[in-house]
């Protein structure tokens, strides 16, 4: 009898202790449905063990994620605690002038330096409209890491005695060994009018062209017309006519990573996010084959496009409620909590877990791709007006690769209604003389 | 009618005139009053800034709108009509059946049960260029794969079946309703005169059903100007803007681009044009059935 009252005696010490001590406030935090989600979710789950936090996440698929951060950051009270923007409209909403200050939170905290940068867009300048680590305000924590690197099947690598491709024309020349349509194409390009833009980034900027001539400090020339970005394209229709998939216009994110899973694809870059399911044995032909690489080079080098996330913490919710997020995201992007949540199927925003251990391991062989192209990726439009910016770079991209209009008609077009966007939002902006 | 019960008549109708009023005319008024702002988010707060009518001149220029519209227009018009035609024939086929009729309707009625994100996926599987069933039946012919939703020329007719087979059971439903409710004795006086099953169809049923066909038709052609999912889940309004339709612009504009102004500009147009299309398309119908009496 003694015993069994003891016991309980400890069962209710210990839950009037743990409810003492972990009072915190319940938060809420607005988040994606997307590949990394499970292991996000698998990460949470470990924080809220280890400190007794309780987070709920409302959990949306993409296309609903704008909106709903717009109506609760903008509302007298916010609905949610953490917000995550991906760089499609993160900087609509870095502007929008309704996220806190980390600093204002805990005036000590500042980002780890193993933590990549992802070109400064946890700082953002008010007066310039741009990323700037020196003067802008830190409102963002990078949660995913995603980047865009180069898929290949290892294992007919091996077999045919190859070595991943270096630039472009290796990529063909390795393609074409495998491209044997419809069974397998060489390459699969992403060039579906909502995502072209994305895939597009790596060729792009491997030839030395961008979308604005220098927007980290505010000069939003547009130079989408230039020669380097029509060579860009001319390699992109090149690699779709000799290794690709002729109707490459028509393939979103969905129907290239069906192609990767399904062994019908010897080549593609894709989000390192598509990588959690290519080794789940309920989701892919191809467990083990796949490797990762840095994505071929252009005159420039190589390249990525960046696709990654960032927490914001609203200035519409609790100062308590604020203290509690951080601690959340705190702990999220510590080397040792970046290794669980590797484990756990998400995308790390650590560049310093190249060289660990883990990186070694067969499981985790993504690891060092994603360093690599992590440090060459670039953001294809940092500007306030991205959604609108990029929905012309879009359709113009989309037309040119589906043949409705030539390389020139379809980029001098787009340049001019990104010259029309900027300047009527009264950016410094220019353009450059049709090509 | 004494007075008494002119005002009852009156008071009882108030409700539904507020509640049309709260939920119909004063979003439209704000959305045309919306129509000559400039509305921006700045400092926690909307700020207003009047342009007169520079969202309307704007409007021609958008690159997305004006493609939308005639899309929409010729989707309207081609999916309107055969959704008629296959929903007057297998009404017409239901209505004959004497046993297991309730089976047919349940069967045919699928479609618009579905949730459209299954609908969607369903289509976009059948459509696969190199995954799609419909490029495998084609190839036991021999014919190549057809691109189906990434062919300029073809993804619009790709959209047109989807719709097609989507609404067509609502036709079915309300046509049945209209043919099961047609007078017996025209039909009996018909049969005892020897008059053929194809005549008895040309000449009884067609005219008979024509108020229900009216209806059917000017309902499901408002309806089809609001086709949103199928062209989300399938092409995004792609390749190019060969798929693009006034619902998808307007929804781009208001909740991605966040431009409440010109999302209102192309709102009140929108319905300006469908309400100019369904007068012009009761003109005809009543001129023709003026013409045929």
């Amino acid at each position: 009898m003694k015993k069994i009252i003891s016991t309980i005696s400890i069962f209710l010490f210990s839950i009037t202790f743990v409810g003492e001590v972990f009072a915190g406030p319940k938060l809420t935090m607005l988040i994606n449905q997307s590949p990394w989600f499970d292991g996000f979710r698998k990460t949470l789950e470990m924080y809220e063990e280890e400190t007794g936090a309780s987070i709920e996440l409302d959990v949306n698929p993409y296309p609903a994620m704008s909106e709903k951060i717009r109506n609760s950051i903008r509302a007298p009270e916010g609905i949610y605690d953490i917000v995550i923007t991906s760089t499609e409209f993160m900087s609509t909403y870095s502007d929008s002038g309704e996220f806190r200050n980390i600093n204002d939170i805990d005036p000590n905290y500042k980002l780890d330096p193993g933590i990549c940068s992802y070109q400064n867009t946890s700082y953002w300048n008010y007066d310039t409209q741009s990323y700037d680590p020196v003067n802008g305000e830190f409102i963002g924590i990078p949660v995913n890491g995603n980047v865009q690197v180069l898929y290949y099947r290892r294992d007919l690598y091996e077999e045919k005695g190859l070595t991943p491709p270096k630039t472009w024309d290796d990529l063909i020349a390795n393609a074409a060994v495998f491209h044997n349509p419809p069974q397998m194409y060489g390459m699969i390009q992403r060039a579906e009018r909502s995502s072209v833009t994305y895939n597009f980034g790596p060729y792009m900027f491997s030839h030395g062209g961008a979308v604005y001539k220098d927007p980290a400090n505010g000069d939003f020339s547009i130079v989408f017309n230039s020669p380097e970005v029509k060579a860009a394209m001319e390699a992109y229709l090149k690699v779709r006519d000799t290794v690709g998939h002729p109707n490459a216009h028509a393939i979103g994110q969905g129907e290239m990573i069906q192609y990767l899973r399904t062994g019908k694809a010897a080549h593609a870059i894709a989000v390192i996010a598509a990588w959690g399911g290519m080794d789940d044995p309920n989701k892919s032909a191809v467990i083990g084959k796949m490797g990762a690489a840095l994505n071929p080079a252009g005159p420039m080098g190589s390249a990525s496009s960046l696709g990654h996330w960032e927490a914001h913490i609203p200035k519409n919710i609790p100062d308590e409620n604020a203290v509690e997020a951080l601690d959340f995201l705190k702990w999220l992007v510590t080397k040792e909590n970046q290794i669980k949540y590797i484990e756990n199927g998400a995308v790390p925003v650590r560049c310093d877990l190249i060289d660990s251990p883990m990186a070694k391991q067969d499981e985790f062989r993504f690891l060092e791709a994603l360093g690599q192209n992590s440090d060459v990726a670039q953001f294809i439009a940092p500007n306030v007006e991205a959604v609108e910016s990029t929905s012309i770079t879009n359709l113009y991209l989309n037309k040119i690769v589906a043949g409705e209009v030539s390389i020139e008609e379809g980029l001098n077009a787009a340049a001019e209604e990104l010259y029309q966007l900027l300047t009527k939002a009264g950016k410094k902006t220019g353009k450059l003389p049709d090509l | 009618m004494n007075t008494k019960d002119k005002s009852w008549k009156i008071l009882s109708l108030i409700p539904i005139i507020a509640v049309l009023v709260i939920l119909t005319l004063v979003p439209l008024v704000n959305i045309f009053y919306n129509s000559f702002f400039d509305i921006r988010w700045d400092d926690g707060k909307y700020n207003y800034t009047y342009i007169g009518l520079e969202n309307y001149i704007e409007l021609p220029n958008n690159k997305f709108y004006l493609p939308g519209l005639i899309n929409t227009i010729k989707l309207s018009i081609f999916a309107v009509f055969f959704q008629m035609l296959f929903g007057f024939l297998i009404a017409l086929g239901i209505s004959k059946i004497k046993r297991g009729k309730g089976f047919f309707i349940s069967l045919f009625l699928l479609p618009i049960l579905l949730p459209p994100i299954v609908i969607g996926s369903i289509w976009r599987l059948m459509y696969g260029f190199d995954f799609g069933i419909f490029n495998y039946l084609l190839s036991f012919f021999g014919i190549f794969p057809l691109d189906w939703l990434g062919s300029s020329s073809l993804a619009f007719t790709s959209i047109v079946i989807v719709d097609i087979w989507h609404w067509t059971p609502f036709v079915v439903l309300l046509l049945l309703a209209g043919l099961e409710s047609l007078p017996t004795d025209v039909y009996e006086a018909a049969r005892v005169d020897g008059t053929s099953g194809w005549n008895e169809i040309i000449y009884i049923t067609i005219p008979l059903m024509i108020p229900t066909i009216i209806v059917t038709m000017v309902f499901r052609f408002i309806l089809s100007f609001k086709v949103f999912d199928e062209i989300y889940l399938l092409t995004q309004g792609g390749p190019g803007t060969s798929t693009e339709v006034i619902s998808f612009s307007i929804y781009e504009t208001f909740f991605e681009s966040d431009n409440m102004g010109l999302g209102s500009v192309m709102s009140v147009v929108s319905l300006f044009v469908v309400s100019l299309l369904i007068i012009i398309v009761l003109n005809v119908i009543r001129r023709v059935n003026k013409y045929a009496n």
